[in-house]
């Protein structure tokens, strides 16, 4: 099946910040320069997992006469590895990336959950958080792959280093949850706090279904995100994608606070009070602080 | 910097967006990639300027 879904390059190979990063007299992206050495080594980590997402596919090949029962013992494997949130799909061509090949029936989608008690930590705990939790997700999703290949059906797996799997579309199918007014895919008990690990796969499995649960409504009024966004980069308005209302940041504004400081942003996903439910008292230590510096700080 | 909404206007008259885009070079090769694929033959692509 080939893709439909442009991606988006990271750092250098994407030309809109390339030519900021030249705009500013330099050759590298400032963010990326200035990763401590324990970034760099969950960086490593996926990169070397990303060597072993295909392999030999066991000839014995055990018949699934009960998809219920294989789907529960897929999603229990995936919890054993480490996964929070499971869900699977039927792989569509608006998930794959545009004009790449995936020769697989369906997606699961294993992620793992972020730590939000970071966010009092400030911006270095909180990318030392998500590059873990990559790190977390690249591992799980090489080992559901290669467990799935032992069955004796292929499987990939999809990560940071190695993928042509688009998140966001996938967590809507599997029903995790709906897309929030900061681009990100909230979930009722983790907001959008998880990261990607994912396996495509011709193994029969059931299939879930899309949720909502009013996430868009509240978005509506809502608008926290946006009062808080440094590079006022999250819109007002929305536009539809088959049929699924999203809002598209404008990357001129998000890159000079996520790419080009040193300092990392995940200031739209971590002000959201979709984190309220599980983190009440440190979200509220949390906006007082941001109140207290003002909200759209840091502002250059 | 420019930026255009592409627009993917289906045989059925259903309008979606592809996603926003920061130069029309950057945009047009996006075009011509959906243009290749056989699912896409019926549908027109339209560049859209976002409210200023
Ligand atoms: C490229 C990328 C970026 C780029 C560009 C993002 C953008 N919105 O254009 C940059 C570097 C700016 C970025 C920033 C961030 N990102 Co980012 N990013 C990606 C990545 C690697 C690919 C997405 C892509 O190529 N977009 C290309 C542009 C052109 O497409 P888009 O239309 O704007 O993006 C959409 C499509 O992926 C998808 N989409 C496309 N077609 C369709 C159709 C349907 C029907 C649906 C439902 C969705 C859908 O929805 C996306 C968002 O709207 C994904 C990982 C992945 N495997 O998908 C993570 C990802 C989307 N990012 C994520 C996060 C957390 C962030 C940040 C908060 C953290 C950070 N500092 O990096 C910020 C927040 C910015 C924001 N408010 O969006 C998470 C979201 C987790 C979640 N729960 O949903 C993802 C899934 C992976 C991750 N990093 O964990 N990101
Ligand atoms: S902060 Fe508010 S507007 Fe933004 S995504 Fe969360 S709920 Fe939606
Ligand atoms: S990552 Fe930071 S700058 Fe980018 S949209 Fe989110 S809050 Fe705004």
């Amino acid at each position: 099946m080939r893709g439909t879904t442009p991606r988006r390059m990271q750092g250098m190979a994407d030309p809109v910040l390339a030519s900021m990063v030249h705009d500013l007299g330099m050759e590298e992206v400032p963010h990326y320069a200035s990763r401590t050495g324990t970034v760099v080594g969950y960086t490593q980590r996926w990169v070397e997992n990303a060597k072993f997402r295909d392999g030999p596919v066991n000839p014995q090949r055990v018949e699934v006469t009960d998809r219920s029962a294989m789907t529960a013992r897929i999603k229990a494997k995936a919890r054993e590895l480490g996964a929070d949130l499971v869900g699977i799909c039927r792989l569509t061509p608006t998930m794959i990336d545009l004009g790449k090949e995936v020769p697989h029936e369906f997606v699961i989608a294993a992620c793992v959950t972020e730590d939000y008690h970071k966010v009092l930590e400030g911006a270095d705990a909180v990318e030392e958080e998500a590059m873990r939790v990559y790190a977390a997700c690249a591992d799980l999703s090489t080992e559901l792959a290669a467990y799935i290949r032992d069955l004796g059906y292929p499987a990939w797996a999809h990560h940071n280093g190695v993928r042509e799997v688009q998140a966001i579309p996938v967590f809507y199918q599997v029903g995790f949850g709906e897309l929030g007014r900061h681009g990100s895919l909230i979930n009722e008990k983790y907001g959008a706090d998880f990261r990607p690990g994912m396996v495509t796969t011709d193994l029969p499995l059931d299939v879930d279904e899309p949720r909502e649960f009013g996430v868009q409504d509240f978005c509506m009024n809502c608008n926290v995100c946006m009062q808080n966004c440094p590079g006022d980069a999250i819109p007002e308005d929305y536009v539809v994608t088959d049929g699924i209302k999203r809002w598209l940041i404008d990357l001129e504004k998000c890159y000079p606070y996520s790419r080009l400081r040193d300092e990392y942003c995940h200031l739209c996903v971590d002000v959201c009070p979709y984190n309220v439910r599980s983190h009440r008292t440190t979200f509220k230590t949390f906006m007082k602080e941001r109140k207290r510096i003002g909200y759209k700080t840091p502002k250059y | 910097m420019d930026k255009f909404y592409l627009q993917e206007r289906r045989p059925d008259g259903e309008v979606s967006t592809v996603g926003l885009f920061y130069s029309r070079e950057e945009a047009e090769e996006v075009i011509a990639e959906l243009r290749e694929l056989p699912d896409k033959q019926g549908c027109e692509y339209v560049l859209v300027r976002p409210p200023e």
